[in-house]
């Protein structure tokens, strides 16, 4: 029976082609915007920093594009003249000139002097970007230097003869360089701000955060626009009629949720395909973030149906819901929870287990999501019970009929 | 109360001999009920809407069934339009039909023409009456004289909540003329009809 419900709920929907286009379009819309803001603002928080590569060297190339592959910064290989001019200007924070002989002072680990830096009087990111460059040298020199420990060391103890000792650096080298990976080494572990974090070298997730409010609260507006027939069946005698036919009440209220939540789940997935293909979400991540955006919708589709019983008209229906949306968005969204207030919203939920999807902290998206499936099939049988106790008042009117005439006999009798 | 929606505040209603209120379900087993809206999706086809009720009837419904009251209603050519794209007697009609397709012991009806034109108001009254002859046990709420007095064997004048009249249309007319002697000649059932408040 379920699965007549389902499909029928999905026909009536479909029947419907500018909801169900809106259904999937405005997610879409969404992730594109945020793709678009997101992408732009990295852009321009991005700390331009210049390279002049006199030595050509592989170290220094080697130098260059790893420092590249960093995110937050934006990098240009020019020569002296125009780093020059361009620090000058403030156009780039800070030039770093590799001069003749980098390679050879590097491999002898005697770095000092083998950098030139060309500073910005504006630049506010010289400490932090000195360090990351820094920090690519030393790699550089710490691999040449255990190298040739490694190399000398066994030359002392003639381990090897002339010809091996080439291929021993280069293993050498290349074994110390893969300590580096996949983080540089003593990297400090930072906590970042939410409930649940405590991740190596994670990205942030407060940049996502207005974006991940505004997936949430467009999914519960539209739970709530689709969600209306436990009104429209009870306004057309439809709901009636499944009493007559004597339906199961818990297929009839989990067929027809079941049903919109299946057509609201490309959503769902266009925006995680998005947030993959964005922030290159792993697999496992990405099935947890479906996974909080899936119960979350159930929950919102569960939260309007309870609603709905409760409500006489399509109108008031719609304005407590656009009400609820608007309230419990705004609360989530805010900096401070007075007295916790905000965390039974649940956009509250949904946000904290995202955030921790995206930080890296799949193990703390369960906490999140277990309130969510409990909250959701408790709210499930709420329902079930309120739609039939509600509106079928025939059962429970008969045993009240059958109450009173007894009553009536046994005083009679007494 | 008959159609198992409403709860009476007292007294008891039974069907052969079982009362309602022992087992609502069993009774709502052997009834179909045409309530007064067309309880049907608007948005979905005749079709798909005949086939969703079958589904979740009570017994296995035979298509031979379903093609058989589709054919007896005049909708086989209409079964692929929208609910809301057919006229308001095709409508009604198929109302009806879905009440009919787990084949129920007794069709309870409220005013099951309400609201169309002539024309399809007789085509339905027609399809009830073949349901009638076919041995189908029919209650039928109406205000139209018409109607009762081309449908009905026996009638149940009701007024302001109370039985005043149970019996067949002869007795009606019967019991018509004794109450008012001078009343020599009156010209239909529907004019009596339209004399109801002659009961009070």
């Amino acid at each position: 029976m379920y699965k007549t419900f389902i499909m029928n709920r999905m026909k009536l929907i479909a029947g419907r082609p500018f909801i169900l286009l809106s259904i999937i379009l405005l997610p879409a819309i969404l992730a594109v915007g945020m793709g678009l803001a997101v992408s732009s603002t990295a852009e321009k928080t991005k700390i331009p920093i210049l390279f002049v590569d006199e030595d050509q060297s592989d170290y220094s190339q080697l130098v260059i594009k790893r420092a590249s592959q960093n995110p937050a910064l934006n990098i240009q290989s020019v020569d002296q003249k125009t780093a020059e001019r361009m620090i000058k200007t403030s156009k780039a924070d800070i030039a770093f000139v590799f001069l003749k002989g980098f390679k050879q002072k590097v491999m002898k680990n005697e770095e000092k002097g083998a950098i030139q830096m060309l500073i910005s009087p504006a630049s506010l990111s010289q400490g932090a970007v000195r360090e990351i460059v820094a920090g690519e040298v030393m790699r550089l020199s710490a691999n040449a230097h255990a190298a040739n420990y490694v190399t000398d060391q066994y030359a002392f103890l003639k381990w090897v003869d002339e010809k091996q000792e080439k291929s021993l650096w280069k293993e050498a080298w290349n074994y110390t360089d893969e300590q580096w990976k996949p983080a540089p080494l003593m990297q400090i572990d930072y906590h970042e701000g939410t409930p649940h974090s405590s991740i190596k070298g994670a990205p942030s997730s407060q940049k996502y955060t207005i974006w991940l409010i505004l997936f949430l609260s467009l999914m519960m507006l539209i739970c709530f626009y689709m969600n209306d027939w436990a009104i429209t069946e009870r306004e057309d005698g439809v709901l009636q009629r499944m009493f007559l036919f004597s339906i199961k009440l818990r297929a009839y209220v989990g067929g027809n949720l079941i049903g919109i939540f299946l057509l609201l789940c490309p959503s769902s997935l266009l925006f995680a395909l998005f947030l993959i293909w964005n922030v290159h979400m792993t697999a496992l991540q990405a099935a947890t973030f479906l996974l909080i955006s899936g119960l979350y919708v159930f929950l919102c589709l569960l939260i309007s149906s309870l609603i709905a019983c409760f409500c006489q008209s399509k109108k008031t229906y719609f304005s407590i819901g656009l009400l609820a949306v608007l309230v419990t968005s705004i609360g989530t969204g805010l900096p401070s929870n007075p007295g916790g207030l905000f965390n039974i919203f649940p956009q509250k939920w949904a946000l904290d287990g995202m955030r921790s999807i995206l930080i890296g902290n799949e193990a703390g998206c369960i906490e999140p999501a277990a309130v969510c499936a409990a909250a959701g099939l408790a709210l499930f049988f709420a329902a079930v019970k309120i739609i039939g106790g509600k509106y079928d008042r025939v059962k429970r009117g008969f045993k009240n009929v059958r109450k009173k005439e007894s009553r009536r006999a046994y005083h009679a009798h007494h | 109360m008959l159609g198992t929606l409403l709860t009476p505040s007292a007294g008891s209603i039974s069907v052969e001999g079982k009362e309602i209120s022992e087992d609502v379900k069993e009774i709502r087993r052997s009834l179909g009920f045409v309530p007064q809206e067309i309880a049907l999706y608007s948005g979905l086809t005749a079709k798909d809407n005949v086939n969703f009720f079958a589904r979740i009837a009570h017994r296995p419904v035979p298509k031979e069934w379903v093609s058989r009251l589709i054919e007896m209603a005049g909708l086989t050519k209409h079964m692929t339009k929208k609910v809301k794209h057919l006229s308001g007697g095709m409508q009604r009609k198929l109302n009806i039909i879905v009440a009919l397709l787990n084949d129920p012991d007794w069709l309870l009806m409220d005013e099951p023409t309400v609201g169309i034109d002539i024309q399809s108001k007789q085509e339905i009254v027609s399809f009830i009456r073949q349901l009638g002859n076919e041995g189908k046990t029919i209650i039928y709420s109406s205000h139209d004289p018409w109607e009762i007095e081309t449908l009905c064997d026996r009638l149940l004048v009701l007024n302001e909540g109370r039985a005043v009249f149970y019996g067949t249309k002869e007795e009606a007319l019967k019991q018509a003329r004794e109450r008012f002697p001078g009343l020599t000649d009156i010209p239909s059932f529907s004019d009596l009809l339209g004399m109801v408040g002659m009961w009070r």
